[in-house]
């Protein structure tokens, strides 16, 4: 309660400074006053009580003073009183400001553009469930290289190995959905377990079946949430309905939430991936043959297991299918990599090293705004010794020169968002 | 904090060395449970209930009223003063009243503490 009633009073004295600071004055000389004609009654002379009563109370502006600092809001009104000082300073040597915004700004700008990419890039989690456990998987050719794989390699790899806990295959699928004015969609033909793999669950309706996933079963898709919305207008019984692809009646089974986003893409366009149908391949397909390296592999680790160990296993694994089949092998492995190396690439690394370099920009930037704060600091050692002969304490002149360098560092920093943008 | 420390080392020495720290506001509100008065009358009558003991300068007792009326212990009116003259008047609120009684009774406590203490040999 009586925080409040402090706060308020001293909101009351900020607000109204001259109303308190009259009062303030009043009552002080209404002390003075009163002791003086007390003195006068004893027989001294109106200048002589006024002297004593001086000698006694002591200077009546440093009185005033101590009476005013001792509250929270003398605080507020020194420091704004302190900012109009950095300002007036700063104007006062355009140059220097100049130099010093734009040395930070240059710093500052650069490594929030830096960082932003980073964090988007790099540091931002996967959409996916655990996707540190998540790899692709690809037959290693001959020259040591990554190649797709086969539906019928796969087949084999699924049945044989013990490392993935799911191994799902895609391509890409660019249909035209005949839904209002025709549109070409980005897509994936994928296995039934591929949402399984990623740990991806539809909003609305249901997965595929694995019963789904062979030629001759009703074709069913899945949408993505923004295609949902802007196609079929957020129709929430969309699930069970047929759509026109292709010319092909489709059935959907389901929309993904709007928080998953398909990095998967083999379009050169680099467009995001908005619709998926079952692959529905049969081993008796010519384009399901050993050869047919045009589908994508990707695996769930089971827990426990490395990459290493996945990658030694299915080594193993290829190696008795190419002792089996050697006319239609002629890797010599397989290449297991982690699903974030996968989609970032080699970049990484050059990322962390190019952030790396425009931090050191920004320490350089800031070692040389010290240095040239040092010069202008030698420069004010006269000033500093006046405010202190006037009274200053340490601590005054400290924070005087501390709200003047933040405010350079604000400048810098507001200076810094046009480089970053 | 530096600051603080600073503005707090500067207080003390504004008030009385003889004056125990922390009871100049306790004795203000006593002043004032009479009756209201003003700031010079509240000082004067310090000096002299203390037979000139205390002698508590402008900067003290007025940051004291301050304090005191931020915390609702006392309340401050301009009145007319019996030479024509205007000067603030304070009187205690109820708040002040009871906050007098306690700190009263905890002074009565601590100082019998301190003399049975002092007395034991």
């Amino acid at each position: 309660m009586s925080l409040l009633r402090n706060a308020t009073s001293g909101l009351r004295s900020l607000l109204r400074k001259t109303q308190v600071d009259r009062e303030l004055n009043e009552e002080l000389n209404g002390f003075l006053e009163m002791a003086a004609e007390e003195k006068i009654k004893h027989g001294v002379s109106r200048e002589d009580a006024r002297r004593a009563v001086r000698l006694e109370q002591g200077n009546f502006e440093v009185t005033r003073e101590v009476v005013r600092s001792a509250t929270w809001e003398s605080l507020v009104e020194t420091c704004w009183q302190d900012l109009r000082f950095a300002i007036r300073m700063l104007r006062k040597s355009p140059e220097f400001t100049a130099v010093a915004v734009l040395t930070l700004a240059l710093g500052i700008g650069a490594n929030t553009a830096m960082f932003s990419l980073v964090n988007g890039v790099l540091l931002r989690p996967l959409p996916y469930l655990n996707p540190d456990r998540l790899t692709m998987v690809w037959e290693k050719s001959s020259d040591g290289s990554a190649e797709n794989v086969g539906y019928a390699t796969y087949l084999d790899w699924k049945s044989q190995n013990k490392s993935f806990e799911q191994l799902a295959i895609y391509s890409s699928w660019q249909p035209v959905l005949q839904v209002g004015e025709p549109e070409p969609l980005n897509g994936l033909r994928v296995t039934s377990n591929y949402f399984r793999t990623l740990g991806v669950h539809p909003e609305i309706g249901r997965d595929f079946l694995p019963e789904e996933d062979s030629p001759n079963t009703n074709k069913v898709v899945m949408l993505s949430h923004r295609l949902w919305q802007r196609k079929f207008s957020s129709d929430p019984n969309i699930s069970g309905k047929t759509i026109d692809l292709n010319a092909t009646q489709y059935i959907v089974a389901g929309v993904l939430p709007a928080s998953y986003q398909s990095l998967m893409s083999q379009d050169p366009r680099g467009g995001t991936v908005e619709i998926w149908r079952v692959l529905g391949y049969d081993i008796s397909q010519p384009w399901a043959c050993r050869t047919c390296h045009h589908l994508v592999a990707i695996g769930r680790l089971r827990d426990g297991v490395s990459i290493t160990q996945a990658t030694a296993e299915m080594d193993i694994v290829s190696a008795a299918l190419t002792k089996a089949y050697p006319k239609e092998y002629d890797d010599v492995g397989v290449i297991v990599t982690p699903i974030r190396d996968q989609l970032l690439g080699p970049a990484s690394g050059r990322l962390y090293i190019l952030l790396g370099a425009v931090c050191l920009v920004l320490l350089v930037g800031c070692a040389n705004l010290a240095n040239l704060l040092l010069a202008r600091a030698a420069s004010r050692q006269r000033e500093v010794a006046m405010r202190t002969a006037l009274g200053a304490t340490g601590g005054r002149v400290i924070r005087q020169l501390l709200v003047e360098n933040c405010l350079l560092g604000l400048l810098g920093a507001a200076a810094g968002l046009f480089p970053a943008c | 904090m530096l600051l603080l420390t600073l503005r707090r080392k500067r207080h003390m020495v504004d008030k009385p060395s003889d004056l125990v720290q922390g009871t100049l506001d306790m004795l203000i509100l006593k002043t004032l449970a009479l009756e209201p008065m003003h700031g010079y009358g509240i000082a004067v009558r310090l000096e002299q209930m203390s037979h000139g003991v205390f002698r508590v300068n402008a900067g003290s007792l007025f940051v004291a009223f301050q304090r005191l009326q931020r915390a609702g212990l006392i309340k401050g009116e301009w009145k007319p003063t019996e030479n024509s003259r205007r000067a603030k008047y304070y009187s205690l609120t109820e708040q002040g009243r009871r906050r007098l009684n306690s700190e009263t009774r905890e002074w009565g406590r601590q100082v019998a503490a301190i003399a049975r203490i002092l007395e034991a040999s």
